[in-house]
């Protein structure tokens, strides 16, 4: 608190009863929320409608601000790069540079920032030397979401990255420099933030709450995970709370980055451009089982969505040159459904965990979105940190018949296919080429009803902190040998006691909509949903069962069908 | 859960045919090489964030540079194919000239790169953009590093490099 606040209260309070005061309502500030909890209450509906506040909009643009410089010093990979985004935040009225809503010592505000991807840079080609009216607004593409944002009260930010779009250098990976791009923009908005350095007459002075939320398209997908990891490294001490990205790429060429912090994955289906949805490995690599850092992940899988769509500028039809359809196949959804399943996914992923509205979802429930998303054949995943890994299948040993646990695992031994595999693109393994996965898992065949039984060793039998028996599956195609279309694959989940009891949860995969069929248009791959089944769905009779002696978890399959499995944890 | 049927998936493939005659997708159309040249260059070691700054030496590698007519920019990263194999390289957008963008592919070992080679270049794995160079690698053509540079870094001649030391004369 500088001495300006202090000044226009002294009328009212003594020094140092002024002083004790505003550092308890600073203590009490730092932990409340900027957005009234009855509002919050209309984004559990649908986040996607225009929040309390009004839209306050600035540009900035600093150009040729610094050179990006490889770790270890010398040349600049990247030289001479602007400094450039536009901006929404939370305004008292809306239109350009009006004041920030709120005191400065009541409403502060969570940063998001988001960076687009690879795209031409002029019309329409990779050149850097068109007119700056003639250059394609790359970051303009997210305003819809920007717009959305700031009435909720995010300030919002979209980056230009313009020098480091249709770039590349041999001496700083393409996603290194668009991480430390999106660094640099962050040291910018500490400075205006504490300081009020601002180029606008201090209009953002002390209006940010520290909390930092990142989201990245594409490349720019991959560029703020690395900046997530890079904040990490270096210790920048910034105070990143989420990361998502948004069909992302995974092609650093020098390192696998994984982020530390609650993580939201956004794949396309249909994506034409990053067809290898090599995104999706991003997802596998983060908390693994037995990891010292575990941080929450999610993912949402949107059938019939391509790559270009998320951005406007990159969607034809909104002005901008170059801009193209990159999806193909049939189920398709119109670029402004796709539009709706980003607003409507990554604002609640930041409403929850920049904002604390905890009550907040973002994922779908059997196969089927939140308001506006009707129709959306959408699927989603997640992991808690806190949780019990029953069978990761990550241990290296390709044996089904122990899992890491050391509990033995049993099969009533009519399993036409039984046994662990790895499930990536490429590699000799048998089912690498149904995935694009970065996991290992078990494949399970049955054209009779068969059961599998996974022991947990008395040590972990006391399940009774965690709220749900959760694993991943997906079905394989098979040429409809096994998976025939359209037929019922009816799956029990079975808790067993240490003193027998047996309570079962049925579900049938067609029904629930959470195991996905493959999405033939993109190569019929596998990709997995996920099954989450509350622990008090399990009944002992008419009482909740007993979770403190849980020996085994027992899957029975019946009917026909050929299923990837992963993951089977006991979650909160 | 996905509904389709052999008749949806008929459906599909004529609605692909339809689009190739209205004008193919742009993200599954071949790349339109129309050159390259090779250079030796001094490739430095890649410094990781977080990591202390590496302590191997800056080595000798091949900068292919390709010149691709149209070249559409987008997620995936170009990949230079020789001899029919993807090799992993460092890759950056040299220059670009009209509508011609030079594609830079930077070969680090000398492995791949075979007297009479054939040179193709796609986007990522996907090889239904793939084109092939209309000419092929001549080692002889590859231009050296500048002696001067080559001796003050240490670095072997490029003809030693390129020639496994038991090959034959």
């Amino acid at each position: 608190m500088n001495d300006h606040h202090r000044d226009r209260r002294a009328g009212a309070w003594s020094r140092a009863g002024r002083v004790g005061a505003l550092v308890a309502l600073g203590a009490f500030c730092a932990g409340c929320a900027s957005v009234p909890r009855g509002d919050l209450e209309r984004a559990e509906e649908n986040a996607c409608v225009t929040g309390p506040y009004k839209v306050g909009r600035v540009d900035y643009d600093f150009e040729d601000e610094f050179d990006l410089v490889p770790s270890g010093g010398g040349m600049p990979a990247y030289p001479d790069v602007d400094v450039r985004a536009t901006v929404r935040y939370p305004a008292k009225t809306a239109g350009v540079q009006q004041p920030v809503v709120g005191p400065k010592w009541w409403r502060r505000y969570p940063l998001i920032v988001f960076l687009h991807g690879n795209h031409a840079t002029c019309p329409c080609s990779c050149s850097h030397a068109c007119a700056a009216a003639s250059r394609i607004p790359n970051h303009l593409g997210y305003d819809y979401l920007l717009d959305v944002l700031a009435s909720w009260g995010f300030v919002a930010v979209s980056i230009d990255g313009f020098d480091v779009t249709c770039a590349g250098s041999f001496l700083m990976s393409d996603y290194e420099a668009r991480g430390r791009l999106v660094l640099r923009h962050l040291e910018r908005w500490q400075d205006w933030s504490a300081n009020g350095t601002d180029p606008w007459g201090g209009l953002f002075h002390q209006r940010l709450n520290g909390k930092v939320g990142l989201s990245g398209h594409s490349r720019g997908g991959e560029g703020v995970v690395a900046a997530e990891h890079i904040n990490r490294v270096e210790g920048l001490g910034f105070d990143i709370r989420a990361v998502n990205a948004i069909a992302p790429t995974d092609q650093d060429p020098g390192i696998h980055y994984v982020p530390q912090r609650p993580y939201y994955l956004l794949l396309a289906a249909s994506d034409g451009d990053v067809s290898n949805l090599q995104g999706l490995r991003t997802y596998d690599r983060t908390s693994l089982a037995g990891a010292a850092a575990q941080s929450e992940k999610s993912m949402v899988w949107v059938y019939g969505a391509n790559h270009n769509f998320f951005n406007t500028v990159w969607t034809p039809g909104f002005g901008a040159a170059c801009a193209s359809d990159d999806g193909s196949g049939l189920g398709r959804i119109s670029d402004a459904l796709q539009r709706a399943v980003a607003c409507q996914t990554i604002v609640p992923f930041l409403l929850h965990h920049l904002h604390g509205a905890g009550e907040i979802e973002w994922l779908p429930r059997d196969g089927r979105g939140p308001e506006g998303l009707e129709g959306v054949e959408m699927y989603g995943t997640y992991q808690h940190p806190t949780r019990l890994d029953v069978d990761s299948f990550d241990d290296g040993a390709d044996n089904p018949n122990t899992n890491p646990l050391g509990g033995a695992v049993s099969t009533s031994g009519g399993f036409t296919t039984f046994d662990e595999f790895e499930f990536k693109s490429g590699g000799a393994d048998t089912f690498n080429a149904s995935f694009r996965h970065f996991t290992h898992g078990l494949v399970l065949g049955w054209n009779s009803t068969q059961s599998y039984r996974t022991e947990l060793p008395t040590a972990q039998r006391d399940v009774s902190a965690f709220e749900a028996l959760v694993l991943r599956a997906g079905q394989i195609l098979d040429g409809e040998v096994l998976n025939a279309l359209d037929t019922p694959r009816t799956l029990r989940l079975t808790l067993e006691t240490g003193g027998g009891t047996l309570a079962n949860v049925d579900f049938d995969v067609v029904g629930l909509q959470s195991i996905p069929y493959p999405y033939e248009y993109n190569g019929g791959k596998t990709v997995f949903g996920m099954v989450r089944i509350p622990l008090v769905s399990f009944r002992d009779g008419n009482q909740p069962l007993t979770l403190t002696d849980i020996r085994a978890v027992r899957i029975e399959f019946r009917g026909s069908g050929l299923v990837a499995i992963d993951d089977i944890q006991f979650s909160r | 859960m996905r509904r389709s049927t052999p008749l949806l998936v008929l459906a599909a493939l004529l609605a692909g045919a339809a689009g190739a005659e209205e004008g193919a997708n742009p993200y599954q159309t071949p790349l339109k090489p129309s050159g390259f040249e090779a250079r030796a260059v001094t490739v430095p070691p890649l410094a990781l964030p977080g990591e202390p700054a590496p302590e191997a030496a800056a080595h000798l590698g091949v900068e292919i540079r390709v010149q691709v007519t149209d070249y559409l920019p987008r997620a995936l990263e170009p990949t230079l194919v020789i001899d029919g194999e993807p090799i992993e390289t460092r890759t950056r957008i040299v220059a670009v000239e009209g509508d011609v963008t030079t594609l830079g592919f930077l070969v680090e070992t000398a492995e791949p790169l075979k007297e009479g080679a054939s040179l193709a270049v796609q986007m990522g794995e996907d090889e239904t953009t793939r084109a092939s160079l209309p000419t092929v690698l001549r080692l002889q053509e590859i231009r050296p590093l500048d002696p001067a540079e080559a001796e003050a870094r240490g670095l072997p001649d490029l003809k030693c490099w390129l020639s496994p030391p038991d090959a034959p004369p």
